[in-house]
């Protein structure tokens, strides 16, 4: 074909004019689209967000239509500071646009489900590939380690396990299903069910180190400054993270994970800044793993009524089987919405619920300058909010935490540097009597609202050679130290503290300041009376009544309510802002937190005690995707 | 001849709209592309050599055996598919293949049966001195391992998971093994017959600039099959019983969507539509990348 010179150049003009148009947006629709369209407006959309990504320029807005979209996709794309490239679902609704690693038959149910035991309710499929994480309509189900685990429900650690779970043969390529049998999660045939199966984990101990593109559902390349907006999707079943940022300067918001070990990733942990993802913002999400505090409630229930065994006690906490108990390390549920979290990351306004835990160790352990502001944390198997190993200027203040068994956690497991400054403050907690009193009834341990200590490991375990000359008589905080202030704390049928190392080990450079505890007692450890950390200005009150050292926590200048006010607290599941407000120790004297002032202006001049600084009304804060 | 039959073939197929036929493009640009239908002969002129797995350079030579298959849908699949017995390999000392830079090993296999304790070697490049392949892309316990060492003294970049896929006996595999320089160390592991994903991993740490070119010990290898060129015993020994059906060599990364369309299956409303029957289709496929055409 011939082609004349004028119409050469005009061409050339209409592609360059073409690329010109750059800023601005570019649409994708997975059913409707091609990739050989302009992708200028829906009607003419791409069909992949890979081809939308490599024609983005800085500036840009990528609009993906509802749908499905398989991944991982694995973008290599930069924005800028003042021009960051935006990608965008058209609805932020939970399951309008879909990034799953899911395996493709099992989820679109062209798989064939074969009944293998009626009496056990077990299916099975074909499954060729590893997976780590399998929901049944939106249900996660626990892992067992062998079919006749799954057949008899018992994790590997020989406690029970939860009463729905798969089992994946990897010998013989098949995946082995119980949905729960009561049917509150819908059929228990799996073939009435959207099931998805995602892939292998990543590496390392936890599998939380990323090893390849398996690990997330959307993977931002490139080890600098990004400037990139992820914006609305709901992420499925990824071997580990929804998003995984190797570069910085990211924000990903009004997201939800969903069979997601973690939200987003970093790309690894390291004490050097140049060698972590940085400046990273996890915000208006959505991180569950359900059912997995209502299987923690169930088991409990079963122990208490005598239809479950549990395992010869060496640890009462025999409903843990998704920290790694039920099928090995790897596929551990200790994860939480972020990993391998790197310098000035910032969580805020996310709904964490239904999970084992808010932020593990898994994504802490070295972080620094790590902002966790107005999430709500409900329904926690374990910790809310973990600074270990060695967290750096944490800041963890106004949120919203119900029902995590034990919200806060400083219990490092690999030595020096302790973690610290964390700061903890403006927070309110609250967990059910019923709760506490279950756990404490049925397994003879009581949680605490406050997990402290560094236990032998540290010094004498293989990975902490570096501690063997360091004294065990003290762990001290580092810089400002550990100061927890003007926190609300409803804990009744619980107690202030956990410790985990022993009596005559000490901490040092441990402040709770104007802080209001309502628990049974100050802590089970009968031993335990301050361990030298600083008490000032707070206000305990005891729920259920009782006596229980108290007074140690209130502190100096602090106050021990003669009795518990059993009006607030008969409301305090229905109306916590309104429990807030004519709360008794409203108008008790609070005392300046110096220690704070790097952090917080004007702490050093706070009065009040409890959430809701200097008499700012307390409120739940706004969280999770917007619409 | 490969163009004319090319275009004659191609633009019927454009016009019945099969744009997804992405595999057999890739494959003409392979350095070395062997499909082993009833030879070891590669394309440009990079012919292997069948001998035994504990034998030194080239000779003597084995005559290599091949297997009738069925079965693969995928669109660049044959029908024989050379056969390894426990004992042989296949080499080449072809200086072309001695790659220092950016490159893709690539190969469509069925394992025999997978040893719980052995390693096996599925595509190696010996190395410049007396310690490590320069690249090496391998199997223990079923799990796919990849190596690299620079100068040959020590593996610099090793690409392993514990929770990586197990690959079973008797079931396709299309395996790829891509170095990018200072970069990244991958391996992709798809179902030959579905086409799917099965698992991909990689690693971006101590991933040397180059690998040596230097031939001082093993002469600067290519094989398929068994590492070892000497008299040391026949460890990682390609399973009795294994097939491979294809491989190429490639000297460039090849991208995520080139490996994925190397194991593509045709779509079933395209085959539908096509005047030519499916086995016809994957005749011609073959054809336009074969040897025997290139060479023509």
């Amino acid at each position: 074909m011939k082609v004349s010179p004028r119409a050469a150049i005009i061409a050339v003009v209409l592609c360059g004019w073409a690329s010109m148009a750059g800023a601005g947006e570019i649409y994708v629709d997975g059913k409707k689209g091609s990739d050989a369209s302009d992708g200028r407006s829906p009607e003419h959309a791409l069909a992949t967000i890979q081809e939308a990504a490599r024609r983005a320029a800085p500036g840009d807005v990528i609009t993906v239509a509802e749908g499905l979209y398989y991944g991982p996709i694995d973008l290599t794309i930069e924005g800028r500071a003042d021009q960051p490239i935006t990608i965008r679902a058209a609805s932020r609704e939970r399951n309008a646009v879909i990034i799953t690693n899911a395996e493709r038959a099992l989820r679109g149910g062209t798989s064939q489900w074969v009944l293998v035991d009626e009496s056990l309710g077990l299916y099975s499929a074909p499954l060729a590939r590893p997976t780590c994480r399998v929901l049944y309509s939106g249900v996660d189900l626990q892992p067992y380690d062998s079919l006749e685990a799954l057949k008899t429900f018992i994790a590997a650690d020989g406690n029970p396990g939860p009463r729905h779970g798969y089992y994946h043969d990897e010998k013989q390529g098949r995946l082995y299903l119980r949905l729960h049998a009561s049917g509150k999660y819908g059929s228990t045939n799996p073939a009435e069910h959207l099931i998805s199966a995602g892939p292998r984990t990543g590496g390392g101990y936890a599998g939380n180190n990323y090893d390849g593109p398996l690990f997330f559902n959307l993977g931002l390349r490139g080890n600098g400054p990004l400037h990139v907006i992820v914006d609305g999707f709901t992420f499925e079943t990824p071997g580990y993270a929804g998003v995984f940022v190797g570069g910085s300067d990211v924000i990903v918001r009004n997201s939800w994970f969903l069979g997601c070990r973690a939200g987003v990733s970093g790309r690894r942990e390291s004490a050097d800044a140049s060698e972590t993802s940085n400046r990273i913002t996890v915000e208006y999400c959505d991180y569950s793993q359900y059912p997995a505090f209502d299987d923690m409630v169930e088991l409990l229930e079963l122990k208490k009524a005598g239809q479950v065994q549990i395992a010869e006690a060496k640890f009462p906490l025999f409903w843990w089987s998704r920290k790694g108990n039920g099928a090995g390390s790897a596929k551990t549920y200790e994860t939480g919405i972020c990993n391998l979290v790197g310098s000035d990351w910032v969580v805020r306004h996310n709904y964490i619920h239904d999970a084992f835990e808010g932020l593990s160790t898994w994504a802490m352990r070295w972080s620094r300058g790590l902002v966790v502001a107005h999430n709500r944390l409900e329904r926690l198997v374990d910790n809310a909010l973990e600074s270990e190993d060695h967290a750096s200027d944490m800041r963890i203040y106004g949120n919203y935490i119900l029902n995590a068994v034990e919200p806060f956690s400083w219990q490092p497991l690999g030595g020096e540097p302790w973690p610290g400054p964390v700061y903890i403050y403006d927070n309110v907690v609250r967990s059910d009597q019923f709760l506490n009193q279950l756990i404490t009834e049925v397994s003879g341990w009581t949680p605490g609202w406050f997990k402290a200590g560094a236990s032998k490991q540290n010094w004498e375990a293989t990975w902490n050679s570096h501690m063997k000359d360091i004294p065990r008589d003290v762990v001290r905080s580092p810089g400002d130290g550990v100061v927890v202030f003007n926190n609300t704390v409803f804990f009744p049928g619980g107690e202030f503290l956990t410790r985990v190392q022993p009596p005559e080990r000490k901490f040092e450079n441990f402040r709770f300041l104007n802080n209001v505890s309502i628990a049974a007692g100050y802590s089970r450890q009968q031993d335990s009376n301050g361990e030298n950390m600083e008490f000032t200005h707070n206000v305990w009150a005891y729920a259920p009544a009782g006596s229980d050292r108290g007074q140690i926590f209130a502190g100096a200048g602090g106050a021990v309510l003669s009795t518990s006010d059993t009006s607030w607290m008969a409301e305090m599941s229905d109306d916590v802002e309104a429990i807030l407000r004519g709360a008794p120790w409203k108008g008790l004297p609070g005392i300046g937190v110096p220690q704070a002032a790097a952090i917080l202006a004007g702490a050093g001049d706070i009065r009040t005690v409890g959430a809701g600084l200097d008499g700012r009304e307390w409120k739940i804060p706004e969280a999770g995707p917007r619409p | 001849m490969k163009r004319a039959v090319t275009s004659f073939i191609v633009l019927p197929l454009l016009l019945l709209g099969l744009g997804t036929v992405q595999g057999a493009p890739i494959l003409d640009e392979a350095l070395a592309y062997w499909g082993f239908e009833g030879n070891i002969n590669g394309t440009n002129s990079n012919n292997l050599t069948a001998v035994a797995g504990t034998t030194q350079a080239l000779t003597p030579a084995l005559t290599p055996s091949f297997t009738s298959i069925s079965g693969l849908p995928s669109l660049n699949a044959g029908t024989q598919a050379v056969s390894f017995d426990g004992t042989n390999v296949l080499k080449t000392n072809d200086p072309d293949l001695r790659l220092g830079g950016a490159q893709t090993f690539w190969l469509r296999i069925n394992l025999g049966s997978v040893p719980s304790a052995a390693s096996v070697a599925f595509m190696t490049r010996s190395r410049a001195n007396n310690g490590q392949r320069g690249i090496s892309l391998q199997m223990t316990n079923g799990r796919l391992q990849g190596y690299l060492s620079a100068d040959g003294t020590v593996y610099d970049a090793q690409l392993t998971n514990a929770n990586s896929f197990v690959l079973q006996a008797a079931t396709w595999y299309d395996i790829s093994l891509r170095y990018d320089p200072s970069n990244v160390l991958r391996i992709d592991l798809y179902d030959s017959v579905t086409g799917s994903l099965l698992d991909s991993m990689e690693t971006t740490t101590n991933i040397p600039a180059s690998i040596s070119t230097g031939n001082g010990i093993g002469s600067g290898y290519y094989q398929l099959g068994s590492l070892n060129n000497g008299s040391s015993g026949s460890a990682f020994i390609v399973p009795n019983g294994t097939l491979i059906e294809s491989a190429a060599v490639w000297n460039s990364y090849l991208s995520d969507v080139q490996i994925q369309s190397l194991s593509a299956v045709p779509e079933p409303k395209a085959v539908s539509m096509m005047v030519f029957g499916g086995a016809t289709l994957v005749m011609v496929l073959r054809m336009m990348r074969s040897p025997a055409v290139t060479q023509g």
